[in-house]
């Protein structure tokens, strides 16, 4: 290998390169490998000597608790500490969780030992991936092995790691034990490189009588547990270094009236964008979505959370955060449950949990007008198309940032309606009770679980970390976006001609894949917008069909209706699919009922209409379900199908409503 | 805290439409809670009384949102403008009347309102097309305990000593108009709901049980 490399970077996510290598393929192959790690390799098998370049002793970041350590040159022990306590950070289950001894041994007999990847929303993942002859190992042979320690010794910059070896860590898991092999090792490495150069640049290093310390806000130390604390329940474990989670819900306060208002979701996006990709705040965000950051910062008094958020406030959005500030092994992105638990006991350890908003200063009055948009600041008058608004310089900005969706105010075709398509991911507490009950389910229900104890059991749902599961989650949902995106357009009629076209089925927004807006000409169009996201739903989240965090809304009215109403449904979505045609039906179903009234519904004629009318009435009128149930029963001979329907937990008023926003949309010509 | 005691009522309506703001367009939505300024301004028009303070929550489950579409007339043109959809609430569909509770400060000066028969009043929009009637009901004076929580209604900022809110730990800030004059007046910085306090019971919502 080559000589010493002490400019060369030191780069986090080679702590766990080792876990791409397939060591019984190599074991085979007459190369001794013990474990993930290659500190104690012995190189004369391959015919090389040991890397030199930094990275190399993150292999030895298992070996490293202390300062003290002799196992790696001081230089490089700051490094290696750091990524220590990231990688514990960023895993999916508390690496100080204990566990029963059985359970330990067991795990280290590989009696749980499973081969890929298990996304707890998606378990068939893996296998489909691996019939597409995707594999997780990337070094099976000697000399893809030497290849790996080539790159440890050359490897410049972290993002070559995820360039070249993206595939397979997307397919390998963090930890191979059920039922810890949920987070995959591209999601854990991005964290583990993130929380590593935070933790990197807000401390440095002192030396004092030849011993190293690291130091941050003061506080120096020199072994992991005084900088990280114990468990949550080891009351006077206390951890020095005290960091913030924060979980940022960027809002604006404009209303849409106009079309161009739209440009505030591109504003939003574009700076999130900005934010998250610039030199200087890009690791401070662990994962986001269009609306919402999730960011691990230092204190207040190392970072003022008002200067590093700027540019979103200067734009006029306000920020509703959620703030859990706490020793880094307190630190969860399950913070209520955290909270919780740490108050229920006596402890004098520190975890704060804090609700704040920010937003650009309001002065305590205005003299008229104000703003008729955000209503926040003083309007000038502005003048368009005869039209007088008042409007403050924020709002009108937007307003100039170009005619979104010009083609839809041009759509004027007598009596043609138009659909408003929302796609949401719902907040992150919802997100979070669906990853724990996914969780607990797969704890509870895996096959290799069967003979763990119940105390285990329980110590591994208390011990769970869902920050990475949540940005795998994120992760697949923006696939399943750019996926409907893509594939709305290869919709066939019958004829095989594509349903929509650039021009009847807008994405308004660039880069902005969660709204679209498309022609109705018949119910056909509603019902394969519906039937394609209930198929990538189930392709990307299939374990995610009744309980889901991600709701599909589409409001179906004439082009002129209000702008703000439809707004005022799609960005309150009660269930999974939510449809409504104003002052005529709405419906929130999952996508199971969906399936079940699309495939019992569609095949029924007018006499069905006439019958659940009735039954709607009958429904008003008593007020009573028996009742209405009654009239089913009496009329099970004619229609079967809807006493099978409400058996399965189907209200009449739903089926009515499903018929009738999918019947009523009235064919039109193209 | 200044003053914890407060005059309670119950308000019954048919159709009450407290609109937010017209924002730009042909729609004005209405608003589930009725702020300080609009009992301000109607206190004062029905009892000639300057200053009350007072906040109304509609009672969850006696009403539902409807449209009532109108056209304006522009009485210096003598034409009809363009058409405005104005929201609306009236009572929920098993319900008689949209009801709410009405909260006043009490000192001497609304000592008066305190009485057993009901009294009408109006309140909101669209008066002159028969929207806002209502009748106001004394139930009696109340003590509130002092909580943390999320605000439930809108009140202007420089009212919540006065409301006995000891401490605004997460604003919600938006613009309530308030008259300076018969002619003027300015819109004046305002809690809205969310806005995280601590202060009489009755004002909120739901308990807030982190640090604060």
């Amino acid at each position: 290998m080559s000589a010493n490399h002490p400019d060369k970077s030191f780069i986090a996510e080679l702590h766990d390169i080792g876990k791409l290598v397939d060591r019984d393929a190599l074991n085979r192959s007459g190369i001794q490998i013990r474990g993930h790690t290659f500190h104690d390799f012995d190189f004369s098998q391959i015919g090389i000597s040991q890397p030199s370049s930094p990275s190399w002793y993150a292999q030895l970041t298992d070996e490293v608790r202390s300062l003290s350590s002799t196992k790696v040159p001081k230089d490089n022990l700051p490094d290696v500490l750091l990524t220590r306590i990231a990688d514990e950070l960023a895993s999916a289950i508390s690496r100080t969780w204990g566990g029963s001894g059985d359970f330990q041994n067991r795990k280290k007999r590989g009696e749980f030992t499973a081969e890929g990847i298990y996304v707890l929303w998606n378990p068939h993942y893996y296998q489909r991936e691996k019939e597409k002859s995707k594999k997780w190992a990337a070094f099976s042979t000697p000399s893809e092995l030497k290849k790996m320690f080539e790159f440890i010794d050359s490897c410049e910059n972290y993002n070559e790691v995820f360039e070249r070896f993206g595939d397979n860590l997307r397919l390998t898991p963090e930890d191979k034990s059920v039922p810890f092999n949920i987070v995959s090792l591209y999601t854990h490495l991005k964290l583990t490189g993130k929380i590593y150069r935070i933790l990197k640049r807000h401390s440095r290093i002192v030396e004092k009588d030849g011993n190293l310390y690291l130091e941050y806000l003061g506080d120096q130390i020199q072994t992991i547990i005084e900088a990280t604390g114990g468990k949550i329940d080891e009351p006077t474990q206390r951890g020095r270094w005290i960091y913030r989670l924060v979980f940022c819900y960027i809002n604006f306060p404009q209303s849409l009236s106009r079309l161009q208002d739209l440009n505030i979701f591109r504003k939003r996006s574009d700076l999130i964008k900005a934010f998250s990709e610039d030199e200087n705040t890009k690791d401070y965000v662990l994962f986001f979505t269009d609306d919402f950051m999730c960011l691990f910062i230092p204190k207040e008094d190392e970072v003022y959370i008002h200067e590093l958020l700027e540019p979103f406030l200067k734009a006029g959005f306000i920020i509703d955060y959620r703030e859990m500030e706490a020793e880094l092994n307190l630190l969860t992105s399950s913070m209520e449950r955290a909270y919780e638990k740490f108050h229920r006991g006596s402890s004098n350890r520190y975890l704060k949990l804090y609700e704040k908003r920010l937003e650009m200063d309001l002065p305590p009055q205005i003299s008229p007008p104000l703003c008729d948009s955000c209503q926040r600041r003083q309007g000038k008058e502005r003048i368009k198309d005869q039209i007088r608004e008042y409007l403050c310089d924020i709002c009108y900005g937007i307003r100039q940032m170009g005619e979104p969706a010009r083609e839809y105010a041009e759509w004027e075709e007598k009596g043609l309606r138009a659909a408003w398509m929302k796609i949401t991911l719902l907040d992150q507490e919802q997100l979070l009770r669906t990853i724990y009950r996914l969780y607990e389910e797969y704890v509870d229900t895996c096959p290799a679980m069967r003979n763990v104890s119940t105390n285990d059991k329980k110590a591994l749902k208390e011990s769970f970390r869902p920050l990475a599961v949540q940005m795998d989650f994120v992760n697949d949902y923006k696939l399943l976006l750019k996926a409907l995106k893509s594939k709305i357009y290869e919709i066939k009629d019958n004829e095989e001609k594509p349903i929509f076209t650039e021009e009847t089925f807008l994405y308004p927004i660039e880069n902005y894949n969660e709204f679209g807006l498309f022609k109705v000409y018949s119910d056909k169009d509603i019902l394969s917008v519906l039937d394609l996201f209930c198929n990538l739903l189930e392709e990307y989240f299939p374990q995610c069909l009744t309980d889901s965090p991600i709701k599909f809304s589409l409001s179906i009215a004439n082009v002129k209706y209000p702008y703000q109403e439809h707004w005022r449904f799609l960005a309150k979505p009660e269930n999974i699919i939510n449809i409504q045609s104003p002052r005529s039906a709405k419906i929130s179903i999952n996508v199971n009922q969906y399936r079940l009234l699309r495939d019992k519904i569609r095949r029924e004629d007018r006499k069905l209409s006439h019958f659940l009318h009735r039954l709607a009435d009958i429904e008003a009128e008593t007020k009573s379900n028996m009742t209405v149930m009654l009239e089913i029963l009496n009329n099970r001979k004619k229609f079967p199908v809807l006493l099978e329907l409400t058996q399965k937990g189907l209200s009449v008023r739903q089926i009515l409503d499903f018929y009738k926003l999918t019947r009523e949309a009235e064919t039109y010509e193209k | 805290m200044k003053n914890n005691t407060f005059l309670h009522f119950e308000l019954k309506a048919q159709a009450l439409a407290i609109g937010e703001r017209i924002k730009g367009g042909t729609f004005r939505p209405c608003i589930e809670t009725i702020p300080t300024s609009t009992l301000k301004g109607s206190f004062r028009d029905h009892f000639d009384l300057e200053d009350v303070l007072a906040i109304g929550f509609l009672r969850e489950g006696t009403y539902q949102k409807d449209i009532f579409t109108f056209a304006p007339f522009d009485t210096f043109l003598g034409t009809a403008k363009l058409p405005i959809s104005l929201e609306y609430l009236k009572p929920a569909n098993d319900t008689k009347a949209v009801e709410a509770d009405i909260y006043v400060v009490k000192n001497e000066a609304v000592k008066l309102l305190a009485k057993d028969d009901p009294t009408e009043i109006s309140l909101g929009a669209l008066k002159s097309k028969g929207f806002g009637g209502c009748e106001l009901r004394y139930i009696g004076e109340i003590k509130p305990n002092l909580k943390i929580g999320y605000l439930k209604g809108r009140l202007l900022e420089d009212e919540c000593d006065a409301f006995g809110i000891s401490k605004v730990i997460k604003p919600c800030y938006g613009y309530l108009f308030y008259p300076t004059s018969k002619v003027s007046g300015v819109y004046k910085r305002t809690l809205f709901e969310r806005s995280i306090i601590e202060g009489p019971d009755i004002l909120i919502k739901e308990d807030y049980k982190y640090d604060s």
